[in-house]
């Protein structure tokens, strides 16, 4: 029976997948309003990654755009320069290339969060959130400079081989693992250096070491986001991936709740959803959209969900390092819950 | 050979030399205080033996092994439990899992179990609060889980920084009785007190701080009754 619960939601990610596409047959949902569910997905990925470094781990990353464009640019670079696009390689073939270019993009966006990393996360709070956006404008400026790849006119003609599916099995993979890696002995540390670095640090955990794997997983997501990106848009240009684009992570993080998953779920989809919504507002819907965040600020400032968890998306353990909690409830929890 | 050899320890904070030539030892099985009023460079002292600050000269010998140029992970793993100031505790986890977050370095499960039985032995309060999250706790429960999670790393030399500070004296009493616990179970310990008195009293030998100098050491119990001490720590 047990194991049964645990493939909930994979069954979960399964049924939203038929009910997408059976929703798109029966014509309620357009080509827009999947594009739109698609960039949903993408922006869910961008939220949680960044969420490991900022809600998780108490590091300050503002320039988490500068990863996705890595990904974004590596990624399509493979589909596109190396193997030619869609008519260069064989049907049967696409899809292993596309995988490959988004693990690549990864690849790339990971290599680069280390080697900022390790120079810049002996900063703390503000110096390193103002070295993060240096890096993200440095990226943006560096990739104008590179006509191989279009410079600033951008990079066209990528094949469209990411679909709403591949961007669900993403999304349901990345939660997946992170959920994993933050409720595990080794996630613990992350959290642990958020709540008190220098504890953290007296307990005899490599602070360094962490923060810089924290950065290094994240920005391997962010990548893989930004490659899934290119390959929805077909089309990619430095100046998608600017300081504004970076912000918008950081608000649906904050409106969702720094620190839990659910609310980065919750975050990124409902305002990537709210400006398409208001769309018949025509100019008055950025500045509702404003007004909603300032609402959820004033009266929930952790976020939408924050501090509050999906039970999926957390792990009881019943035990830790491989020691078994008592089985017995503990009296304060039963008055508790009287 | 003492178990804690410091030799001529300067530290400093930019232009303020806040450590200015210190030198102390502590043998195995002792506790140790550094009394001195605020800005002495106690803290200072137990920060540079655990690796959170670096020393400007000086060396620190641990067992043999020199700490001044190692990274405060690794002074953990030689068995240098530090208990920072102002009850360090991470507050988004459970009781338990601070106290598991202490034994993060060690690596046998068995050992992990017993020495979790023994301090929840010591702090029956921990117990209760198991699950509760850190940050729920009463200031004295939080200096309890930070001297538990202390001694789940299993070290050999317990560092604690101002146990007393900003405590209700009761709490603080309960607390001292269990240093005193500690130390008698066979953990070396060196303690940092403003509250000079309850210092000497728990201590075997006492070292006497001054604006980062060391101004007299000797005896717990000689130093209690010493004029000089009287007069500046102990308002007699």
């Amino acid at each position: 029976m047990k194991k049964v619960k645990s493939l909930y939601p994979a069954l979960m990610v399964v049924i939203m997948y038929v009910a997408i596409m059976v929703l798109k047959e029966v014509r309620i949902l357009n080509g827009y309003y999947i594009q739109v569910l698609m960039f949903a997905g993408i922006n869910v990925m961008m939220t949680a990654s960044l969420n490991l470094v900022n809600g998780f781990t108490g590091q300050y990353c503002i320039g988490h755009a500068g990863f996705m464009s890595l990904g974004a640019y590596g990624a399509a670079v493979v589909t596109t320069l190396i193997f030619g696009g869609k008519s260069g390689v064989p049907l049967l073939l696409q899809t292993p290339v596309f995988l490959l270019g988004l693990f690549v993009g990864g690849c790339c966006a990971a290599l680069v969060g280390a080697l900022i990393g390790i120079p810049s996360l002996k900063l703390k709070g503000d110096y390193l959130a103002i070295v993060t956006l240096a890096f993200g404008e440095i990226v943006r400026a560096l990739l104008r400079l590179i006509q191989p790849i279009g410079g600033a006119r951008g990079m066209i003609g990528i094949p469209n081989y990411a679909n709403i599916g591949w961007i669900l099995f993403f999304v349901a993979l990345t939660l997946y693992l992170l959920r994993n890696l933050i409720y595990s002995p080794f996630g613990r540390a992350f959290v642990a250096i958020r709540d008190n670095e220098i504890a953290a640090d007296a307990m005899g955990i490599n602070t360094t070491k962490y923060k810089i794997m924290s950065f290094c997983i994240a920005a391997f997501i962010a990548g893989v986001a930004g490659g899934l990106y290119a390959h929805v848009l077909s089309f990619i240009q430095p100046d998608s991936f600017s300081i504004a684009k970076s912000n918008d992570f950081l608000v649906y993080l904050y409106a969702g709740g720094a620190g839990s998953l659910t609310g980065s779920i919750v975050g990124a989809v409902l305002l990537t959803v709210i400006p398409e919504v208001l769309r018949f507002l025509a100019d008055w819907r950025l500045a509702v959209y404003a007004v909603v965040l300032v609402i959820v600020m004033l009266y929930r400032s952790e976020g939408l969900c924050g501090g509050y968890e999906l039970p999926f998306l957390k792990i009881t353990r019943g035990s830790l390092y491989g020691i078994e909690e008592p089985k017995k409830k503990l009296s304060f929890k039963k008055k508790k819950d009287a | 050979m003492s178990m804690l050899e410091v030799r001529d320890l300067h530290v400093s904070y930019g232009a303020i030399h806040a450590v200015q030539g210190v030198s102390f030892d502590l043998n195995e099985g002792e506790t140790v205080a550094l009394i001195g009023s605020n800005g002495a460079g106690k803290s200072t002292i137990l920060r540079t033996i655990s690796g959170l600050e670096h020393a400007k000269s000086g060396s620190i010998k641990f067992q043999g092994s020199e700490l001044t140029k190692m990274k405060a992970h690794k002074i953990v793993e030689l068995g240098i439990a530090h208990v920072p100031e102002g009850r360090r505790v991470f507050p988004g986890m459970t009781v338990r899992e601070n106290l598991l977050m202490g034994a993060n370095l060690v690596k046998d499960k068995e050992k992990i179990r017993l020495t979790l039985e023994h301090v929840f032995e010591i702090f029956p309060r921990l117990k209760e609060r198991e699950k509760q999250p850190a940050g729920t706790l009463s200031g004295g429960e939080q200096q309890m889980l930070a001297l538990g999670r202390a001694l789940m790393t299993d070290g050999s030399l317990l560092m604690l920084d101002e146990p007393s500070m900003g405590l209700a004296p009761i709490v603080v009493e309960d607390i001292f009785r269990v240093i005193k616990k500690i130390n008698e179970a066979g953990t070396s310990i060196l303690l940092i007190e403003q509250n000079a008195f309850l210092a000497l009293q728990t201590a075997d030998r006492a070292y006497v701080l001054e604006t980062g100098k060391i101004s007299m050491h000797g005896d717990a119990k000689d130093l209690l009754k010493d004029p000089r001490v009287k007069e500046a720590y102990l308002g007699a």
